[in-house]
């Protein structure tokens, strides 16, 4: 018997409530395990996941995220290393992100650090250039 | 007596809600193997009848279990019950446990090692699409990256 559409909808609040539990993360943990097994069934827990909340409309998306009242600096440190994070989970390189150990995730943070340096450093450059220009010959 | 007649015994007297943990025991041994012997038409028919009997209430009743064996044996029933290859209307069992509230017991067996393995499978079982399966034809065709890793997973070659 084939599914209505309703139904099939229904099931999906199972990947919802993945999400809204907070369990993703352990998933993500999971699926670097030394057991094979384990590694392999939190890796399809989240591809199959990622399948639903990647056809999910953008505002039910969104009322998934945890609800968080207090105010977010807009240049956290741990905003880069999240995004990082979130684009790894929502756009693909799923296997790139099994072996998203310890010590790549040090790597990274490191990387987007001297990035993020390296871009203020490229402003005031700029800055001093446009405030102080050379006079003519 | 055959494994049906079991089966309706342990529907009947309710043993895997039953407060004697050998009752609970019997049950589920008897439920495992009746699972672990069905596919097709007969799948279905028992996804129906566990339904209908209210099953998934014990079930995930079973899940925060003191025994560790009861509750693996719980998590593989549940996964199994959530796969295709078992039950073609197996969403109609995953809306039953969401009903009964299994979300939110099945993920605290993630923080045990001794359960995590088959609370991932269960899971990934629970979180499958039916609609990306391949025997729905007509449906939307996954493109190769976002297809779901087991479209029609089973626990059953992992249990000895």
């Amino acid at each position: 018997m084939a599914l209505s559409v309703a139904v099939a909808w229904r099931v999906h609040r199972w990947a919802e409530q993945t999400v809204r539990l907070g369990a993703v993360a352990r998933l993500s943990e999971l699926a670097a395990h030394g057991s094979e097994n384990t590694k392999k069934y939190a890796a399809g827990a989240l591809r199959n996941m990622q399948v639903r909340l990647l056809e999910m409309p953008p505002d039910q998306l969104k009322a998934l995220t945890p609800k968080d009242d207090k105010p977010k600096p807009m240049f956290s440190r741990e905003s880069p290393l999240n995004q990082a994070r979130a684009l790894a989970l929502f756009h693909g390189s799923f296997a790139l992100r099994l072996s998203f150990g310890l010590g790549a995730r040090l790597r990274l943070r490191i990387r987007l650090r001297l990035k993020l340096r390296l871009r203020v450093g490229l402003r005031r450059r700029t800055a001093l250039v446009v405030t102080f220009p050379s006079l003519p010959p | 007596m055959g494994l049906d007649e079991l089966l309706v015994i342990v529907l009947q007297q309710n043993l895997l809600g039953s407060p004697s943990a050998d009752e609970r025991a019997e049950g589920l041994g008897i439920l495992m193997e009746k699972v672990s012997v069905t596919y097709g038409a007969a799948g279905s028919s028992l996804g129906h009848l566990l339904r209908a009997s209210g099953v998934p209430v014990p079930l995930t009743a079973l899940l925060s279990d003191v025994d560790l064996a009861m509750r693996n044996q719980a998590l593989w029933i549940i996964g199994n019950l959530c796969s295709d290859s078992v039950d073609v209307d197996s969403a109609l069992t995953k809306q039953a446990l969401m009903a009964a509230g299994a979300d939110k017991v099945l993920f605290r067996c993630l923080d045990e090692e001794a359960t995590l393995e088959l609370a991932c499978a269960a899971l990934q079982n629970l979180c499958q699409d039916p609609r990306w399966a391949p025997r729905h034809p007509r449906s939307r065709q996954p493109a190769p990256l976002r297809a779901p890793a087991a479209a029609r997973p089973s626990l059953r070659p992992a249990w000895p």
